[in-house]
């Protein structure tokens, strides 16, 4: 029985003109998305080696660099616009990265904005949620309207099985369609000789693929509910578009212009004020061993000590302002972190937040780089206290090795353990009120 | 008609909705293998609700739907495979074929493993164009759904027929091809109960008619005594009459 029904259901789908442009759209955006992130992540990919030959000559000015994300090519995130580079030297470590279009733009870009980049994940979070509003609108309530739903229980069949027939077709064409727009993706990415996944980034787009499933049963659920209660299609269908609007334009930006708003950050002013106060102690110290380290290198009489000592105060001085900086890092995420938990009831915020971890192309990635940074500043610090104690030792130094880390899945599995668990709550929820809504419809 | 058990039987019926319209008070009737029961009455008057209690649609305030001796509000599931129906407006699926339609709903209805062939002469039967056999419902006239869904009713083969107000919004030619097929399936012992407003078809092929009037079935008679009454006359004589007092 459910077996005819799912039968039918996909057939349904597959026959109608609605599912076929849908399908259109999705595999052309995918497709054209995919082509643009793939040249994209070339460009970046050459510069970042080219930069990483550069980087071997150079010995005061350190120049660290950012490896684009493979996974980029269908999960851009946030790897292409916080910046790629930083330059460090033991007299400071800049807060945020620069180089493509990173400059001034990293903090800002911590936050949920919604639609910031055009790729696969897009392409799940946008517009095949859409089309699956549009191929589950009618489920039921056309069947309601048309008075199949009357001729199909007037036979034996338990409305529990119906529903999970209807269910399961649909589903079955919704999943398809998910996966055929991702081979499609995956093919023509991996066509790319510069491009070839490890086996661990396999894992990511297999993991990425289900959590879209999941995102898009949510989606289902929440139409088959709205099918099943109201009785017009046309009604059921703007019901579903105002709520597609709400959960995924609306509310993910509320909740951040909430967050903004409950939890306010420093100004810039304010910043340079803490850090003027955070150095205020050894300011007179520093300027007293900086006028007459300058007028040592004038004469060419520097001492040891005082060659040392303005190393040491110059690295304390980039220490306080970075310790700052990390303050007001840690005041972002904080404020990013409540954006989430307001956030949070939206699938798309979700299903954005567990995306970008699994690409490794989120705020994650990013600050482990800058993490990095700061073990390669500190290791540059005392490498740079050798000009002053120890010279041979200095020029025999190697230089600093610099590798950024890359997030393993079961830090990513923890970080998005609670974007899983929502999204089947509300997946399952909608289902469990479509199943209790449908044992109880008025079908005449 | 054969004096058999009835195969549609309502023992005492009513139904009383939310809102407290009583939309059916104690309706008894049996319809016998071979019996065409037709139910006439103005809008309102309870026919499409018997029907949708015969199909468990809505359960009675008091009394009881019975299909083939099964109590239909116990067990729903079983009473309906004793059960076909064929509603005012078939829609059916649109982007299906009539053979697709009639798989669906065959399936549905426990008959499998049928052939192309077997549909295709049950749609000859009901005199459906051959070349409609296998073109998209979407393009069909409402005579031709009618025909379609009358196939779907055929094809399950059960002992009893619900029929609601079949007949409506079809030419004269379309609703006596339509009549033609009730009369075939009531030369082959089916019970057929049908809701109409048609009182001229209701007399050429009921067996039985019944009036209702806000719920009640306040006149019956057979074929017998209408071939000496004029059942026009009587159907608005009740019309209009006072309002019953419930």
């Amino acid at each position: 029985m459910v077996k005819t029904i799912i039968k039918r259901e996909i057939l349904e789908y597959l026959k109608s003109t609605k599912f076929l442009i849908g399908l259109g759209i999705t595999l052309a955006l995918a497709a054209g998305s995919t082509v643009i992130n793939v040249q994209n992540y070339k460009g970046r990919l050459q510069d970042y080696q080219t930069a990483m030959q550069e980087m071997k000559s150079d010995r005061f000015y350190i120049h660290l660099y950012r490896p684009p994300q493979v996974l980029s090519t269908l999960i851009q995130g946030k790897d292409a616009s916080l910046g790629n580079s930083i330059t460090i030297t033991y007299m400071g470590i800049p807060a945020r990265t620069s180089g493509y279009m990173g400059e001034g733009r990293s903090q800002p870009q911590r936050l949920v904005s919604g639609f910031e980049a055009i790729d696969f994940a897009f392409v799940v979070r946008v517009v095949l949620s859409l089309m699956v509003v549009f191929i589950a609108y009618n489920a039921v309530s056309e069947e309601k309207s048309t008075g199949t739903l009357k001729l199909i229980l007037s036979n034996s069949v338990p409305r529990d099985q119906l529903l999970l027939g209807k269910l399961l077709g649909g589903w079955f064409v919704i999943i398809g369609s998910l996966i055929l727009a991702a081979l499609m993706s995956l093919l023509l990415v991996l066509s790319h000789s510069f491009i070839a996944f490890a086996s661990s980034e396999w894992i990511r787009v297999l993991v990425f693929i289900g959590l879209s499933a999941l995102y898009l049963t949510v989606f289902y659920g929440l139409s088959l509910f709205v099918s099943v209660l109201v009785d017009r299609p046309s009604v059921a269908l703007m019901i579903l578009l105002q709520a597609w609007v709400l959960l995924i334009v609306i509310y993910p930006n509320l909740g951040v212009i909430a967050a903004e708003n409950l939890f306010k950050l420093p100004s810039k002013q304010q910043l340079d004020r803490q850090k003027e106060a955070a150095f205020q102690p050894y300011e007179a110290e520093y300027k007293k061993v900086i006028d007459t380290f300058t007028q040592g290198v004038g004469k060419g009489e520097v001492s040891k000590e005082l060659g040392l000592r303005s190393v040491e105060l110059d690295a304390l001085r980039a220490e306080v302002i970075h310790q700052v900086d990390e303050e007001y890092g840690r005041e972002l995420t904080a404020q990013t972190n409540l954006a989430r938990a307001i956030s949070s009831l939206s699938p798309a915020v979700l299903f954005d937040q567990a995306a970008v971890q699994y690409g490794r192309t989120g705020m994650a990635q990013y600050e482990m780089f800058m993490r990095e940074a700061y073990r390669c500043w500190k290791q540059d610090v005392e490498r740079s206290k050798l000009i002053y104690t120890d010279r041979e030792a200095f020029k025999k130094a190697p230089a600093i090795a610099f590798s950024v880390p890359s997030e393993s899945m079961a830090n990513a599995f923890a970080a998005t353990w609670l974007d899983w668990l929502l999204l089947a709550f509300f997946g399952l929820a909608f289902f469990a009120l479509s199943y209790t809504a449908f044992l109880k419809k008025d079908v005449r | 008609m054969s004096n058999s058990n009835p195969i549609l039987k309502a023992d005492d019926l009513s139904k009383r909705y939310e809102d407290g319209v009583l939309a059916l008070d104690h309706l008894n009737l049996e319809v016998r293998p071979g019996e065409v029961y037709c139910l006439l009455g103005a809008n309102g008057a309870g026919k499409t609700t018997t029907i949708n209690l015969f199909l468990n649609f809505i359960p009675p305030t008091t009394g009881t739907c019975y299909i083939n001796g099964i109590d239909v509000t116990k067990d729903p599931l079983k009473a309906k495979r004793f059960v076909s129906f064929v509603s005012e407006n078939v829609m059916l699926y649109g982007n299906f074929t009539a053979r697709q339609n009639l798989d669906f709903f065959a399936k549905l209805g426990d008959k499998t493993n049928l052939t192309k062939e077997q549909y295709y002469q049950v749609m000859r039967r009901v005199s459906l164009q051959e070349k409609a056999f296998e073109q998209r419902v979407k393009t069909f006239s409402k005579g031709m759904r009618q025909k379609l869904g009358i196939s779907i009713a055929i094809i399950k083969d059960a002992p009893g027929i619900l029929l609601d107000e079949p007949t409506s919004g079809l030419d004269p030619k379309a609703a006596e091809e339509f009549l033609e097929i009730l009369s075939e399936l009531k030369k082959e012992s089916k019970a057929i109960l049908m809701s109409t407003h048609d009182i001229f078809r209701a007399k050429e092929i009921a067996d039985r008619v019944g009036i209702m009037k806000e719920g009640r079935l306040v006149m019956e008679r057979t074929r017998e005594e209408l071939q000496h009454e004029d059942l026009v006359k009587i159907y608005i004589d009740y019309m209009k009459s006072e309002p019953l007092k419930m």
